[in-house]
């Protein structure tokens, strides 16, 4: 006689099924935790350690730039994108990191007291932010206005600049992009890095702020990489920034840095050394200003 | 057919209490979290410092302790200020800032905070160079999923404040 399982039986076998490999999963994940656990400083057993996939902040390019001009960095009118470039940026990409060069020079402007250039840079980010689709940035043009009346106070100027950042800031969150924060900071970087490194001659002050911004630049490149918006062409700044990188880690005192040898203020660069790094920016710089 | 009935409920019981939706360790979030108005309550905190940049950090409770770490990028010879804004938190966490990365054994916190203590947590490094928040979540089962916002500030020494 022929014996047929019904379903409650069914059923059960189901379910045995489903405990057995639930059971059999477990000890997998008990392993992943426990190789996790050998990486990371000593946590309870009971402990897990779980990190976000890129866990740092990136600093404000005003700041860099206040950083720079501290260092006693003199203004080169000549140094910054021409803010009537500002139509030749036609694609996705050219507008987000452009956005980021006139951001940085505008700050470059405002903290070398250069009123007229300040108030053409300040334009220039404006038409780039409008042509990214963040007009609410500038509150319909209440910061222009308060910018150019109060054009001779370098705090209310840099107050109303670092409200534009957050509002970007703000921007970029409500529309669940913050990740395209690095891409505004990376060109912004550059340009900063760009206007330092070309500005330094004779100035002492100014190098060691440079090798300072070298340390930020792994984070540049890793916040980059994740970037996931398939419209943006990236490539060729992540491997020029890799360039600059991979050079500068190669340099003799770097080395001695990244081995725990010496402190990072002791770390000084050749002539030769500062204008290989020099010219990888320029040229990166150039790339990105080109469109 | 009761029993065809009710062995497709136990099976049905079964495969949804054991297959069941577990949330995955940070994954977002949280209707009780609103970032832009924490996010301002922080940079109200600032004065007279300006704002650097901001950092939300989902959190959600698992049955074990977790640890989340944010590397903070502080340039020599610059003054800060760290704004932690944890009233959205319906369950306490420990904010402790180090100088050093978690590869440092035996790394001591520079300050430390417990958010049931102080909802708005304010730290001032006094030495600036890269430093690094460690947020430890506590364990606990069935807590709704929440956001910490941090606040960075930085100080321009050589321009006049003019702020009221």
């Amino acid at each position: 006689m022929r014996k047929y399982i019904n379903l409650p039986q069914l059923s059960i076998l189901f379910v045995g099924i489903f405990l057995l490999s639930a059971c059999a999963e477990a000890p997998k994940k008990e392993e992943k935790k426990e190789e996790k656990k050998e990486k990371v400083e000593s946590a309870p057993a009971s402990e897990q350690i779980i990190d976000e996939e890129v866990s740092f902040m990136l600093p404000s390019p005003i700041q860099i730039a206040a950083i720079f001009n501290r260092a006693g960095l003199e203004y080169k009118s000549g140094l910054t994108n021409n803010p009537t470039n500002v139509d030749k940026y036609n694609t996705k990409t050219s507008k987000y990191l452009n956005f980021g060069v006139y951001s940085a020079d505008l700050a470059y402007a405002v903290l070398n007291n250069q009123q007229q250039a300040a108030i053409d840079q300040l334009n220039a980010v404006k038409k780039m932010s409008d042509a990214i689709g963040m007009p609410n940035v500038f509150g319909g043009g209440d910061l222009i206005k308060s910018f150019e009346s109060n054009i001779g106070n370098q705090d209310t100027i840099l107050r109303i600049l670092t409200t534009i950042k957050r509002r970007t800031d703000e921007f970029l969150m409500e529309n669940e992009e913050e990740s395209k924060e690095a891409i505004f900071f990376s060109a912004a970087w550059v340009e900063g890095m760009y206007i330092g490194a070309n500005s330094t001659s004779g100035n002492a002050k100014v190098e060691p702020r440079l090798i300072e911004q070298m340390t930020i630049l792994e984070n540049i490149i890793k916040a980059l990489r994740v970037q996931q918006d398939p419209s943006l062409d990236l490539n060729f700044l992540i491997d020029g920034l890799t360039n600059v990188y991979q050079t500068y880690n190669d340099f003799e005192n770097v080395r001695k840095f990244n081995k725990g040898e010496i402190e990072l203020s002791a770390v000084k660069l050749s002539d030769s050394e500062l204008s290989t790094l020099t010219n990888q920016i320029t040229e990166l710089r150039t790339q990105i200003v080109n469109g | 057919m009761k029993k065809i009935a009710t062995s497709l409920f136990l099976l049905g019981f079964f495969i949804l209490t054991f297959a069941g939706i577990s949330p995955k360790p940070g994954s977002n979030t949280s209707n009780n979290c609103d970032v832009k108005a924490l996010k301002k309550e922080g940079i109200s905190q600032l004065s007279p410092y300006y704002y650097s940049s901001s950092k939300v950090t989902s959190i959600s409770y698992a049955d074990t302790v977790q640890y989340r770490e944010i590397e903070v990028p502080l340039f020599k010879g610059e003054k800060y200020r760290m704004v932690f804004n944890s009233k959205a938190l319906p369950k306490g966490i420990t904010v402790e800032v180090f100088d050093k990365d978690r590869s440092h054994d035996g790394r001591s916190a520079l300050y430390s905070t417990n958010t049931n203590e102080e909802k708005m947590a304010i730290y001032e490094p006094d030495n600036a160079k890269r430093h690094y928040v460690r947020y430890s979540i506590p364990a606990g089962a069935n807590i709704e999923n929440s956001c910490m916002v941090f606040v960075l500030g930085y100080q321009l020494t050589f321009i006049e404040n003019t702020e009221e």
